[in-house]
């Protein structure tokens, strides 16, 4: 054996003591608990929820506004089976602006371009 | 059912999306993988964390997997890719743990020389280690002990066999220039 040989001999039980089987860290607990909560998130963050999640939100707005619901715009007056009174009493719509009371009350306290009050 | 599923049929049934053969298959291989994570980053919490993503995408990818016999290349190759992407996000390797594991060692009631001196020749060897390249570093670990073949390692760091083989020599020359520098430092 050479001294090349020895040297690498030497240097390998060196490596053996400092990096081998009995000096690596316990690892510890398994990490299959970590492991697995990771992969199962990304399955329910994945395409097939976000679709089913974006179809009942369309499920849901399409009875809400089916069903009139006003919280939802322009839902009201899309109740099929409102009368066309019962549509612009249940509406979001600012009645004033439809009438010509309204109208005039807006136009007569319109303020001008010089500052003064028609 | 078989007993002792080899890990190719495990990783068939991980495909179909059987939970119990991936706890099988973390359980089997997920000390070899955290201690070769370890020997490349020097940390162990790193280490476990890395591991954790190793078999991540190892779940990720295996309706892809073709069942060739050579799961252990293709999982060292994932974990061999994790640690280098890992330490490029780092800059430098990082070899605290080393540190504070000798300083818990001194806070302890001295042992005897030997045995110290023992203690510090194994800082300077995973010193000497963390300072090689990544690639040398992860060609003599894997050939070092994960008895991996240089045919192994070259499937596994996608090089040939030639180039693996001048990996370990460079690493192992490396090696010795440090360690000598240091005891030259030291004496």
């Amino acid at each position: 054996m050479n001294t090349h040989d020895k040297t690498n001999e030497h240097l390998d039980s060196l490596l053996g003591e400092a990096l081998g089987d009995t000096a690596v860290p316990d690892m510890g607990p398994s990490v299959w608990f970590e492991i697995r909560s990771r992969t199962t998130s990304s399955r329910v963050g994945g395409w097939i929820p976000r679709f089913a999640m974006m179809t009942a939100a369309a499920a849901c707005m399409a009875v809400g506004i089916f069903a009139g619901a006003e919280w939802i715009p322009g839902g009201s007056t899309a109740a099929i089976w409102l009368t066309p009174d019962e549509v612009v009493v249940g509406s979001l719509w600012d009645e004033t602006v439809w009438s010509l009371d309204g109208l005039y009350t807006s136009v007569e306290t319109m303020d001008t371009a010089d500052g003064g009050a028609r | 059912m078989n007993v002792h599923p080899t890990d190719d049929d495990l990783m068939v049934r991980i495909g179909y999306g059987e939970e119990t053969a991936f706890r099988l298959l973390v359980e089997r291989w997920e000390r070899q993988v955290f201690a070769f994570l370890w020997r490349m980053t020097g940390n162990e919490d790193d280490a476990r964390e890395l591991t954790q993503d190793v078999f991540v995408k190892v779940h990720t990818h295996a309706g892809r997997y073709q069942p060739r016999g050579i799961f252990k290349s293709w999982l060292f190759r994932i974990a061999g890719n994790q640690s280098r992407s890992f330490a490029r996000r780092r800059k430098i390797v990082d070899w605290v743990s080393f540190d504070a594991f000798r300083h818990d060692r001194e806070l302890e009631a001295p042992g005897p020389d030997a045995e110290l001196m023992a203690d510090e020749t194994r800082q300077q060897v995973r010193a000497a280690v963390a300072k090689l390249p990544d690639r040398q570093r992860e060609a003599l670990i894997l050939r070092r002990f994960h008895e991996m073949s240089q045919q192994d390692i070259a499937r596994i760091m996608d090089i040939t066999e030639g180039a693996v083989e001048s990996l370990l020599v460079r690493a192992m020359s490396a090696l010795r220039g440090h360690l000598i520098r240091e005891k030259k430092e030291t004496a």
